[in-house]
């Protein structure tokens, strides 16, 4: 389709390929895409950034774009959520919440990680995402407290329950790696 | 075409007497949204006298058709409808006036701001309110009276407020022109940021230079007076006449005899620190911050002064006023150019960038200080926090300009080629010195600074990254300091220690503004600078005819910019001067003795204090009135009107605005020509949308209303009642939207008293800025009223049991 002589010419996205999903997504969260001015201060104050590939900035660029491949890239999930970037934020705004709005987004897709994946079975399975394993239940007894302690553990009933409506994920259609 | 009238009615041409319509397309301003045809067809089968079309009526044409065309007619009043009174009411004032017909008879309905300009996307329901604005407009004039013309005496003496560059340029040139003036100087000398710099972006010319010889001409010049140490407490009257009453503090030194010799400075005992160098190093409780200071003389800081008297003692010519007392000073000015220019961004609120607690991190009034020879460091570059000449320094752009995140929007204009001169000059002064900018966007697009942005990075050798920095770190024990940013070009993350960090604050607006708003009657824009009369053609102009603006206190400019802005306000000065007089529309009451009944209430609401009782009677000093109808409105006989705006007008628009109103729930909504109006105008301008369903009535002051006014808005059928005026405090005339808010309040009172819910009825209070809360204001109301559904939906249930009460009332008479 493309006449460009260059390898990797940028696509333009036009009207209706736009993920206006996304936009719409990050709109009714407050965050005004057109207000960043992409100076770069998200990226810079960024922990995870420091160590990951993760680039808010980038990120918040291809959201605005309205680009999918955004929530199926790993660097929407690199972020600790420490909300350093949404503070410092010279226009103000929301950045960490866009970014679990994004995540939201990708799960709903399909789009999420295989350790990810593997938490929210175990939370399904046993209530909590680290298992009571025996050696804590040897812990426990040694301090007096009950072998179980009075969480989602306990209740098997509420357990499946949630498994059947919170802990459902889509399916791993998107799945990477 | 939207249908406007049902078809086959025809209202006879008498009811209207003879009226002439134009109306104005804008080009496409008002014709794209509102069915000009539609209301041509309306009016003409209404039989109106003149109905006429225009495209741009105040083009030259326009004009001259206007005049010509009510010349050929025998139309008697006029009313025009197209953009705001607020925009070309003047214009088509000297156009009516020129064609025969006296002002009075002028109405303009305001279909574009208030109407194409807010309904954009609703055509239908924008031509109907148009209609009904034109007919409210028709009401209005069916029964105006002609204009009284005023001519006032101008004091030909002009106020400047703020002796900084801008002040100063526009003091000399009015001083230049035979003009006397006043310069009034908070602080201890003049010369205001200007004189604190170096040397000056793009052509490095010396400050102290340019504004040295400007600052000794203004001291020596025979029509210019400077006060320093000086404060604007009270502004009262109105264009050419103006008093303002001023304080000045005691200086303690005689400037005339004072011979600058420093002496006392040097003997003074007390140290404290230097706020001109933003702090750093010292400074005597006697003080004069230079040697290039205007005023020669020191003058004794007396929160710090201990009061030994050591000055007196190496004082030659004897110098020292111990018994100086506050001065306190009433001037009688016809203009006020106000230049009080602003304060830089406080830094220290930026955590993360930790100014004030990492000693190398500097803001650039601070690096100006040091780089300046008779700054603290005798122009020595040094790292603060060892004394010793950085290696590696690097430049923050935007620190509180364009950002959200503290409230400062705006982009301060001057940081960028600062920060490239600033850095050029620390080039200049350690050639090894390695700098770094870091920018979010580079903006010099002033004369000459896109080269100087261009050779500091060619000759000599500055790195521009496009990144702002996140954060800057500080590990105190090995004074190390370390900068994280990201490349944003490169998409790389940098992270540099450097040995000084320079934070390019942004401009604030000046605290003060907010008192001198006050004291001025003169509105703010949402950023806390003076708002002015209109951003293209009238930078240097306010609302107000006799106050103007000067540099920066109007919004941010650089050096050239503000000079050039001085010049035009001290220009318009001039031009007011020019005529020795103003004639100015009197809207002073009209008054019947025949039915006055004594009763002083006018006199009591009279804030200029315009009317006086002698042997029972009022008299009006015309002079001395602002045509705000607070006395009309409290006057319980009718003896007193307003001839610019009768009770009987007010009444008639009143009806008119109801009945004329297509859609519901109807609202009338009164707005005090200030700042209602005006925020009105400016939600247009803005494309602001609020709901259609308020048709507007313009009034002097909210304090006009009389409660008849608005129970006769209730009696026509209005679903609603919005009075929006000033806020309180600010009332142009005072006491007005006060008076109009208690009287609002009792009016609520009655309403309830008779059945109807009391949120029918509202005060609103808008400045003339704040055109989304005037949208935000209109919205909430208009919900109010469509949940409380039509006039009298509450009724039925307080009525039935009226009724109940009154039959068993009239069944025990009968018993």
């Amino acid at each position: 389709m493309s006449s460009s002589s260059f390898p990797n010419p940028v696509r333009v996205l036009r009207r209706g390929e736009r993920d206006e999903e996304i936009i719409k997504a990050l709109k009714n969260e407050g965050f005004d895409i057109n207000a960043c001015m992409q100076c770069g201060t998200c990226t810079a104050s960024c922990l995870s950034g420091r160590w990951t590939a993760l680039t808010v900035r980038k990120v918040m660029r291809k959201a605005a774009l309205g680009d999918s491949s955004v929530l199926e890239s790993s660097d929407i999930w690199m972020c600790t959520t420490c909300y350093n970037c949404y503070d410092r934020c010279p226009r103000d705004l929301k950045v960490t919440d866009a970014i679990i709005v994004l995540r939201n987004l990708a799960s709903a897709r399909g789009f999420i990680h295989k350790n990810h994946r593997k938490v929210v079975q175990i939370l399904a399975k046993t209530g909590h995402a680290v298992p009571i394993n025996d050696k804590i239940q040897q812990v426990r007894k040694e301090l007096g407290l009950p072998k179980i302690p009075p969480t989602l553990a306990k209740y098997p009933e509420e357990r499946e329950l949630l498994a059947k409506t919170l802990f459902q994920l889509a399916p791993e259609e998107g799945d990477e790696q | 075409m939207v249908p406007l009238t049902p078809k086959g009615q025809k209202v006879k041409s008498k009811k209207y007497g003879k009226i002439g319509i134009f109306l104005c397309r804008c080009g496409t301003n008002v014709a794209d949204v509102i069915d000009i045809e539609a209301l041509r067809e309306k009016y003409e089968n209404e039989g109106i006298l003149l109905v006429e079309v225009d495209d741009h009526l105040c083009s030259e044409q326009g004009v001259y058709d206007f005049i010509n065309k009510i010349k050929q007619s025998d139309v008697e009043r006029v009313v025009i409808a197209g953009c705001s009174p607020l925009l070309h009411r003047e214009l088509f004032t000297e156009a009516i006036r020129e064609a025969g017909i006296d002002p009075g008879h002028l109405q303009m309905a305001n279909i574009r701001e208030q109407c194409s300009w807010v309904h954009y996307d609703d055509h239908e329901n924008a031509t109907r309110k148009a209609a009904a604005i034109i007919d409210t407009s028709i009401a209005k004039i069916r029964s105006s009276k002609p204009l009284l013309l005023y001519k006032t005496h101008i004091t030909e003496r002009a106020l400047v407020i703020g002796g900084g560059v801008a002040g100063l340029t526009a003091a000399l040139e009015l001083a230049d022109a035979g003009i006397e003036t006043v310069i009034v100087e908070k602080e201890g000398f003049i010369g205001g940021h200007m004189a604190k710099w170096d040397k000056l972006f793009p052509t490095f010319d010396c400050s102290i230079c340019i504004l040295g010889p400007m600052m000794a001409r203004a001291s020596r010049h025979k029509n210019l007076r400077i006060m320093t140490l000086s404060k604007v407490k009270e502004v009262r009257g109105s264009v050419g006449q103006y008093k303002v009453h001023i304080v000045q503090k005691a200086r303690y030194v005689d400037i005339e005899t004072c011979t600058g010799c420093n002496r006392c400075i040097e003997i003074c005992p007390v140290e404290v620190a230097d706020e001109y160098n933003n702090g750093i190093g010292l400074r005597k409780a006697m003080v004069r911050p230079s040697g290039d200071t205007v005023p020669l003389a020191p003058y004794i800081d007396t929160e710090n002064c201990i009061g030994c008297q050591s000055c007196a003692g190496v004082c030659e010519p004897k110098s020292l006023r111990f018994d100086e007392e506050d001065k306190s000073e009433i001037l009688n000015v016809g203009a006020i150019i106000v230049a009080t220019g602003f304060e830089t961004f406080d830094a220290s609120i930026v955590e993360e960038l930790g100014y004030g607690e990492n000693p190398n991190v500097l803001t650039s009034l601070e690096l100006e200080r040091l780089i300046n020879p008779t700054g603290p460091t005798s122009g020595i570059v040094v790292k603060p926090s060892d004394g010793k000449p950085p290696k590696r320094v690097a430049f923050l752009l935007c620190v509180g300009s364009r950002s959200t995140r503290f409230n400062r929007p705006y982009c301060s204009r001057v940081c960028c080629t600062a920060a490239i001169k600033e850095a050029i000059q620390l080039k200049q002064h350690l050639p090894n010195v390695e700098i770094y900018i870091f920018y979010t966007d580079i903006r010099t697009f002033g004369k000459g600074q896109e080269e100087l942005y261009i050779r500091a990075a060619n000759d000599f050798k500055i790195t521009f990254f496009r990144g702002a920095v996140g954060e800057v770190i500080h590990d105190p024990i090995n004074d190390k300091t370390i900068i994280r940013a990201e490349d944003t070009l490169l998409r790389r993350m940098i992270e540099l220690e450097v040995d000084l960090v320079v934070l390019m604050v942004g401009m604030d607006a000046s605290p003060t503004n907010i008192e001198l708003s006050r004291l001025l009657k003169t509105p703010l824009d949402e950023n806390g600078f003076f708002l002015e009369q209109h951003p293209k053609l009238g930078p240097s102009s306010t609302h107000l005819k006799g106050i103007f603006l000067a540099g920066v206190v109007q919004g941010p400019k650089d050096i050239a910019d503000t000079v050039a802005h001085a010049g035009l306000a001290a220009s318009k000065v001039k031009t007011l001067f020019a005529t020795g007089q103003i004639i100015s529309e009197a809207c002073a009451p009209s008054f019947d003795e025949s039915v006055c009944i004594g009763c002083r209430l006018c006199e009591e609401a009279c804030a200029p204090k315009a009317i006086k009782f002698i042997n029972t009677v009022p008299t009006i000093d015309i002079a001395a009135c602002r045509g705000c109808g607070a006395c009309a409105a409290v006057c319980p006989s009718g003896a007193l009107d307003l001839p610019c705006l009768t009770n009987e007008q007010l009444e008639q628009a009143t009806q008119a605005a109801v009945r004329f109103n297509p859609l519901k729930p109807a609202i009338v909504g009164y707005l005090c020509r200030w700042c209602a109006y005006a925020a009105a105008d400016k939600a247009g301008i803005s494309r602001i949308k609020y709901p259609p369903n308020v048709i507007t009535i313009q009034v002097p002051c909210t304090g006009r209303l009389n409660i008849d006014t608005i129970l006769s808005a209730f009696s026509e059928g209005a679903d609603g009642v919005a009075v929006m005026g000033c806020h309180v405090q600010d009332c142009h005339y005072r006491s007005g939207a006060r008076q109009a808010r208690d009287r609002v309040e009792k009016v609520r009172e009655v309403l309830k008293a008779i059945g109807i819910d009391k949120r029918r009825l509202y005060f609103g209070s808008v400045s003339a800025s704040e055109a989304e809360l005037f949208a935000e204001q209109i919205e909430n109301f208009v919900n109010i009223i469509t949940e409380l559904g039509p006039l009298g939906a509450e009724i039925s249930k307080t009525s039935r049991a009226f009724h109940a009460q009154t039959t068993k009332r009239k069944v025990t008479k009968s018993g």
